[in-house]
């Protein structure tokens, strides 16, 4: 006689980490709770509420790829270049009754490529009559453009450099003056970077970029001393481990939060399903016929109904959140595949010796049930459990995907929804397909390669001896 | 000597396609308080079935079951199934069922299996439960640690002692011993018949012990019965059966036990038992009886008493 089969959950958890395929599971799954673990760390407490928010990601650049694409390229994509007041150097002059307050920063930008995007945000606290204000950018070769001259009045301004015609107006009376002509379209980020006037077009050779010491001044005229908290942002190409989206929202924290909402919808629907499966399906089979025989029915018609359908109707027609979701997966697995097996496994342990002489000490047949049927199926539906953890990730992404998911939570399957609609895959945004879809992926491979390893110590068969 | 169990015209007929298996045909046995009854017969003649009618364990497939049992001037069959549960099974008739290695459950710890009765009928807290099935396990001749260890853990006798020890728990008046060493070797086989005895000497116990081998159940039988094709044969005390069998079938069986290095030829009985289904009319066992008479082949002998001892056959009066 070989070892028997091992009982205890310990037990099967312990023989699991021997194999290798349990081993590589375990550390897949590891790394994903360590990455959920990671989370307060990394992410504000009402991060759910910020992804949600698109005005408060605006320091973030729009579609950046990862920062480690740089590596594979070989080409020196920039990051962003933030200028908050602080890197702001302050002088004040009084002249005739009226303060002229100049804030002057600079920055090296020693890229091979241009920015995506300019933008400069001023805040001022003046009360009464709006202030005049003079924005000018100094490049490294000593040319001066003048990017805005006017009134802003209290309050934060922001400046669109790459969007707003007023300023690109400006931009084209500078390249006007330099070359003689007006170019067709104009993209600041591009003009202001370019290193030889003739070609201040909109070819964005790389070769073509000014690298050094940039300037930018905020000017501020004024008939009283006043404070203003400028701010000058230079956005980058790549931002952060898995980039941005088309939102500017840092990828990595939806990922990461994806991870939890992940494991958690998958691990408690598999277990929640296995477990009423076992338990009904037993139930029956071991309270009679009569009961076996519709406990079987029921999970006949469960098997047969497609579930993804009717839970897209359920959530066209209710505002489904995660947990109402669940609560609807659960619903319509009750009874199900892990039923008919607890069926099967409970006939055969019905004709033990041990039963019938539970059955004359005077066992309640409810007590039998729970006490001793049931832990004896137990080790099968732990192989069934692992393996079901992807298909709810699976049906929970799909959900998202199709946008009839959580409104609220960002999850993996809803970064995906989000990159499909904004047509992410044309577009060469690939970093916002495949971080997301390669988790989805690795968490189910993990789960896969668990329920081998579990499935190897508890299907007498397939054990290693 | 007063007897604690009496079994008058018990019936138990398993339902089948092919018609009703007269299992338990109108049995009638009795143990005296102290003693024990040795049920022999050949596998299938009905001897299980009738300990389980005795607890009143049925399958799904009952036929009929009538008859009474009488357990201590109470007939059993007037107790509801409940009253049967709880006031009978275990606290004054236990069970130790053939083959212990399947009799625990493998994924329950021993300790925690042989509790259960404890928890379930005399509403034991755990610690106490276990603080008894320590004394239970020594009684039985185990070690402590047996408690703490899965069925696969322990060896077949030590396992069946464990069972034994279960059976005891609850200070029972009548122990049946369904085939209790059949699956082990004749030494541990020995060790567990010793080990009986012994308890049946210091706990005051009675036994119905079930078993095919005739050897083995004079060491430790005060009564025989002999069971043929679901009805009694012959009953009566270990003295006579062994010395002096005066059923027919009963001195074949007896012809055929081997004895170590004796020049005895072993004898068979020709022919096989009867089909339960479809019993031949008049004595079950006069199609392989050598003596067969006329009357056999018409009508079923009634228990003769003879001397003082009951034989169900023509050749000892009657008509």
């Amino acid at each position: 006689m070989g070892t028997p089969p091992p009982t205890g959950i310990k037990q099967i958890l312990k023989e699991a980490l021997k194999t290798k395929t349990g081993m590589a599971a375990v550390i897949i799954l590891g790394m994903m709770i360590l990455m959920s673990a990671s989370i307060p760390f990394y992410s504000p407490v009402n991060f759910v509420k910020r992804w949600n928010d698109l005005k408060s990601w605006y320091e973030y650049p729009s579609l950046a790829a990862p920062v480690w694409v740089k590596w594979f390229t070989g080409t020196n994509l920039p990051e962003t270049i933030d200028l908050t007041s602080k890197h702001f150097r302050v002088t004040e002059e009084e002249i005739s009754g009226h303060y002229i307050t100049t804030y002057t920063a600079y920055f090296r930008y020693t890229y091979d490529d241009y920015p995506s995007e300019l933008k400069a945000l001023i805040k001022t606290d003046i009360k009464g009559k709006p202030v005049r204000l003079n924005i000018i950018f100094i490049r490294p070769d000593g040319e001066e453009i003048n990017l805005f001259n006017g009134l802003v009045s209290s309050g934060q301004t922001t400046f669109d450099i790459s969007l707003d015609p007023k300023l690109q107006k400006n931009i084209a009376r500078f390249v006007y003056e330099k070359t003689g002509t007006v170019p067709e379209v104009i993209r600041p980020e591009i003009i202001l970077f370019s290193k030889s006037p003739s070609k201040y077009g909109n070819e964005a050779a790389s070769s073509n970029v000014l690298r050094g010491r940039y300037i930018v001044k905020f000017q501020v005229l004024s008939d009283k001393k006043i404070s203003a908290e400028p701010r000058f942002i230079v956005y980058g190409k790549v931002y952060g481990f898995a980039g941005t989206d088309l939102y500017r929202r840092d990828l990595w924290l939806g990922i990461l939060w994806g991870a939890p909402v992940a494991l958690a919808f998958g691990t408690v629907a598999a277990i929640a399903t296995a477990l009423l499966q076992v338990i009904i399906g037993a139930a029956g089979a071991w309270f009679g016929p009569k009961w076996d025989e519709l406990v079987q029915r029921i999970a006949d018609f469960f098997l047969i109904i497609p579930v993804l359908p009717i839970l897209i109707l359920i959530s066209v027609i209710y505002k489904v959140t995660i947990w109402s979701l669940l609560g609807w997966v659960i619903v319509f697995s009750v009874v199900g595949v892990s039923s008919k097996i607890a069926r099967s496994i409970t006939f055969q342990i019905r004709e033990e010796q041990y039963i019938e002489a539970a059955k004359t000490y005077g066992a309640s047949k409810t007590r039998m049930l729970f006490y001793y049927v049931i832990p004896r199926i137990m080790p099968f539906t732990f192989a069934l459990v692992a393996l079901n953890v992807p298909t709810y990730i699976f049906l929970e992404a799909s959900l998202s995907f199709l946008g009839l998911g959580d409104p609220e939570l960002p999850t993996w399957g809803r970064i995906l929804g989000d990159a499909y609609s904004a047509g992410a895959l044309y577009q060469g945004y690939w970093w916002w397909v495949i971080l997301p879809a390669f988790m989805i992926m690795l968490v189910s491979l993990g789960f896969t390669l668990l329920s081998y390893a579990f499935d190897k110590i508890v299907n007498p068969r397939l054990r290693e001896e | 000597m007063k007897k604690i169990l009496v079994t008058e015209d018990l019936v138990l007929y398993y339902r089948t396609s092919r018609g009703p298996v007269r299992a338990v045909d109108h049995v009638n046995l009795w143990v005296e308080d102290g003693s024990s009854l040795a049920v022999v017969g050949e596998s299938g003649c009905g001897k299980s079935s009738m300990a389980y009618a005795i607890l009143r364990i049925l399958p799904r497939n009952v036929h009929s079951y009538s008859g009474k049992i009488i357990f201590d001037g109470v007939n059993l069959m007037d107790l509801t199934d409940e009253e049967m549960r709880s006031k009978i099974r275990w606290r004054k008739i236990s069970m130790v069922f053939q083959g212990a290695m399947n009799t625990l459950n493998p994924v329950i710890k021993v300790g925690d299996q042989i509790i259960e009765p404890l928890l379930i009928h005399a509403g034991y807290k755990k610690e106490e439960a276990l603080r008894e099935a320590r004394e239970a396990v020594k009684n039985v001749g185990l070690p402590e640690y047996v408690l703490d260890r899965y069925p696969h853990e322990l060896s077949g006798g030590m396992k069946q002692r464990a069972v034994i020890a279960m059976a005891l728990l609850m200070k029972p008046r009548l122990v049946i011993l369904d085939e209790p060493t059949s699956a082990l070797d004749v030494l541990t086989q020995a060790n567990i018949m010793n080990l009986l005895k012994d308890l049946k000497e210091r706990e005051r116990l009675s036994y119905i012990f079930i078993t095919h081998d005739l050897a083995l159940a004079s060491e430790l039988a005060d009564y025989v019965a002999v069971m043929y094709a679901g009805k009694i044969a012959e009953i009566g005390s270990a003295e006579t059966i062994y010395k002096n069998p005066r059923h027919p079938y009963t001195q074949k069986l007896i012809g055929s036990v081997p004895t170590l290095r004796s020049e005895k030829v072993l004898e068979f009985i020709p022919g096989a038992p009867p089909d339960l289904v479809n019993p031949p009319e008049g004595c079950r066992f006069h199609l392989r009886c050598p003596f067969a008479k006329d009357i056999c082949k018409r009508r079923e002998p009634p228990l003769i008493k003879v001397d003082n001892d009951h034989v169900a056959c023509w050749l000892y009066g009657g008509e």
